[in-house]
């Protein structure tokens, strides 16, 4: 269905699927789900809340364990019954960037920390990085904040910094998991186009869970998850 | 710079950016510093203790002791071997057992000591034991100027008596008091001052005069005595049974026709019987006393060392005893190369004990004394059980702060293993935690120890004049002695910084073990739960 024959794929996903277990009762929230996402290019995925989304994301990011399937980063094959190797998570540090409803910042350290955090998590840390950070925060219009901590920030200002730090390693694919959950219409806009500038500018591919119709229609492809399947509309 | 990130950020969390510090960083530093701080002082006390004991006790009893095994005569030979050899610096034999003394009425049974008059003093610190025993007397328009006795002072007429005995025969050393003086010798820097008292010297009425031109004259009226002197280097000496002076005079001279009054009192005598002797007097024969005369009154700081004792010359105990040719032992002193090292020092005496082992027992200061230390020892550890468990409730307190850190902190656990971060080094960020507060609190707490030790006088009298008060404090310093206390600085004395370094150790130990559990947890965690946790 979303297989695309094209050779430069960022992420491939094949026949995932998920079931939680709680006591006797099984929950089986993905089943077989196949997803191809081109370099550079976008995919948004809706669905009714609780419907999977969450779960989905996880799985692509070799966060949570699968029941089956396989994953492709870049031209790394995995199997996801099991959990992420060491040379995995060390992997995702660099291949995949992630953005969160909630904002999940650092509270010590000052947003310019923050977001060199993620290079020096996979030791690409160097003079260079702190430049990038700057740019970022420039280009996502918080350059003047960088010695705040992020408890003097708006929920606007945080995700921006958030995304900047999501950015930072120049990950092949950017998971965004609801971005604009917690922030108002109009901030929620300015900071989804921020991110879709961003994203393209930097020749990520982004898959973004929303609810928002007119963020998801914002992307190349739409798609639209229920009863454990996902549907390209 | 390249500090690893969970460094980084478990310095972070105790030190936040754009605060100065967090209030549970700065609780748990100070608590680990003054956990330590108590543990270190008090083992350095102990210690300085031991070693205040350890002094004493060799003062007292020398380095090691000769003790003959069965009643042989050849301890002089003994004596010569082994000084022919280089560790050895001085060996002295002593006489040794209980004799009773008498004056008038009144009795005392002192240990008494028989001490060789030309060794003796190399080995035994007579003294500053004489310093330690001095009183002065009381006097209306007279002033006490009787120096310290010398040891010189012992003779084989004469002996030292401690305190105790001293009190119970009512007797006392010889004593000189001044008068009267003219102006221009109570000067500090032209007087003369009594430098020394023979035993000899009889009560009498003296007076020291300048004629000017260096020479001064020492009269006694009532002794009808006269002689004019110069000082001899700075002093001036009539000879035996008469005071001897110190000319101050730094150059210049006294004014002439200036004299000093002083009164003389003679030291008392007590009669000296040995066993063999009140025997002999039992079986009707007439046995005539032992007169000697008090040269001095000493005391040995030395607890262990009898109160009721007595210092005389070997020549006495063997003439009273009647045991010529005997010893009961000998007191030996090592070269500092040996005696500073117990091991060292217990090799050498079983060395010299192997080859005549069936007459001669080489006992170390250590080893005679071993129980009095076995039980400061004792003392010691059951300090440093008492303070652990005290060091582990810290360590319990800091868990748990870490812990509800953990717990505060899951979606940031989880956030950073999404991020790429190993679970081990996410974990790892809370044993640094523990790790940093240890060290910081090891730093804090020896520098704490350190100022404790450095104005330690103060500190105590500070405390023993809230609870004793001012007059109290006197008493109290004396009972503890913590002011001759000698606590070395870890610079000073390798065990001083084995003790900072064993502790500092322990306790960065114990709260980086603090910081294992809460580690264990974050690194166990499930990064999608953390990421979804409320
Ligand atoms: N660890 C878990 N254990 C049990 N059920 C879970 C767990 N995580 C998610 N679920 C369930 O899986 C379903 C999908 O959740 P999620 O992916 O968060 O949905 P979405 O993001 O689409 O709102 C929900 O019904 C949720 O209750
Ligand atoms: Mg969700």
């Amino acid at each position: 269905m979303l297989y695309a024959m094209n050779k430069s794929l960022a992420l491939q996903a094949s026949n995932l699927s998920k079931t939680f277990r709680l006591g006797a009762q099984e929950l089986q929230v993905l089943q077989g789900i196949n997803l191809s996402l081109p370099q550079s290019s976008s995919l948004s995925i809706r669905g009714e809340s609780g419907c999977g989304k969450t779960t989905l994301l996880n799985l692509l990011a070799r966060i949570e364990q699968a029941d089956q399937g396989e994953l492709t980063w870049g031209d790394r094959v995995m199997r996801c019954d099991r959990s992420a190797s060491r040379d995995e998570v060390a992997h995702r540090a660099s291949f995949l960037g992630v953005v969160y409803q909630a904002y999940y910042l650092i509270p010590e350290i000052d947003v310019l920390e923050n977001v060199t955090l993620p290079a020096k998590i996979s030791r690409e840390f160097d003079a260079s990085v702190q430049d990038r950070a700057r740019s970022l925060l420039d280009q996502m219009g918080v350059g003047n904040r960088i010695t705040q901590i992020p408890g003097k920030l708006s929920g606007g200002e945080r995700q921006r910094v958030a995304i900047a730090r999501a950015l930072l390693n120049r990950p092949k694919v950017l998971l965004a998991d609801e971005p604009t959950g917690n922030l108002d219409e109009r901030t929620g806009e300015e900071v989804m186009n921020l991110l879709l500038r961003a994203c393209s500018e930097e020749g990520t591919s982004l898959i973004l869970v929303t609810h928002n119709l007119a963020f998801a229609r914002a992307t190349d492809r739409q798609t639209f998850l229920s009863e454990g399947r996902l549907n390209e509309v | 710079m390249k500090i690893p990130w969970p460094l980084f950020l478990a310095w972070k969390q105790l030190f936040p950016t754009q605060r100065k510090v967090s209030f549970f960083s700065l609780l748990a530093v100070v608590g680990v510093a003054l956990g330590l701080n108590v543990m270190i002082v008090v083992v350095a006390f102990m210690k300085g203790f031991q070693h205040k004991f350890k002094e004493d006790i060799i003062d007292a009893q020398g380095h090691a002791r000769a003790i003959p095994l069965s009643r042989s005569k050849d301890w002089s030979k003994l004596q010569k071997e082994l000084l022919s050899r280089s560790e050895i610096l001085a060996v002295s034999p002593y006489l040794q057992g209980p004799l009773l003394v008498q004056k008038q009425d009144y009795q005392s049974v002192p240990l008494s000591i028989g001490i060789d008059l030309s060794s003796g003093p190399s080995v035994l610190p007579l003294d500053e034991f004489l310093k330690n025993g001095q009183q002065r007397m009381d006097a209306h328009d007279a002033v006490d100027v009787t120096p310290v006795p010398l040891s010189q002072n012992l003779q084989d007429d004469s002996v030292f008596i401690s305190q105790y005995v001293a009190n119970r025969l009512g007797v006392r050393p010889g004593a000189i008091l001044r008068t009267g003086q003219s102006k221009s010798l109570t000067d500090p820097n032209l007087g003369v001052r009594v430098y020394a008292m023979d035993y000899q010297v009889p009560s009498a009425e003296w007076k020291l005069k300048y004629l000017g031109e260096g020479e001064w004259i020492l009269r006694s009226i009532g002794l009808n005595f006269e002689e004019k002197l110069r000082p001899e280097g700075s002093i001036l000496d009539a000879g035996p049974g008469t005071p001897v002076f110190e000319v101050m005079s730094d150059g210049m001279q006294p004014e002439i026709g200036a004299e000093s009054i002083y009164q003389t009192f003679r030291s008392s005598t007590i009669e000296v019987f040995s066993p063999s002797m009140i025997q002999r007097a039992q079986a009707n024969e007439m046995i005539p006393p032992k007169e000697v005369r008090i040269g001095g009154i000493f005391e040995v700081p030395w607890q262990g060392f009898h109160a009721e004792s007595m210092i005389g010359s070997f020549r006495l105990l063997e003439d009273v005893r009647s045991v010529n040719g005997l010893c009961d032992g000998m007191f030996i002193k090592f070269s500092p190369e040996i005696s500073t090292d117990e091991e060292k020092l217990h090799a050498l005496c079983e060395e010299l004990e192997l080859p005549r082992s069936v007459n001669w027992a080489f006992v170390p200061w250590f080893v005679e004394n071993a129980w009095f230390f076995d039980l400061l020892k004792f003392e010691e550890y059951l300090m440093i059980l008492i303070m652990v468990p005290i060091g582990l409730v810290a360590a319990f307190a800091i868990a748990i702060a870490l812990m509800t850190s953990v717990l505060r902190k899951i979606r940031e656990i989880g956030l950073l293993v999404a991020m790429g971060g190993a679970r081990v080094s996410v974990g790892s960020i809370f044993c640094l935690q523990g790790f940093l507060i240890g060290l910081l609190g090891a730093i804090l707490g020896c520098g704490l120890a350190l100022l404790f030790i450095h104005y330690r006088d103060a500190i105590m009298s500070f405390i023993v004049v809230r609870i004793a008060g001012d007059e109290g404090k006197t008493g109290v310093a004396q009972f503890y002695d913590f002011y001759s206390l000698s606590v070395p600085y870890p610079w000073e004395s390798s065990e001083s910084a084995s003790t900072f370094l064993t502790f500092a150790l322990f306790s960065i130990l114990v709260s980086t073990l603090a910081g294992l559990i809460p580690a264990w947890r974050a690194s166990r965690m499930n990064p999608a739960d953390a990421l979804r946790n409320e």
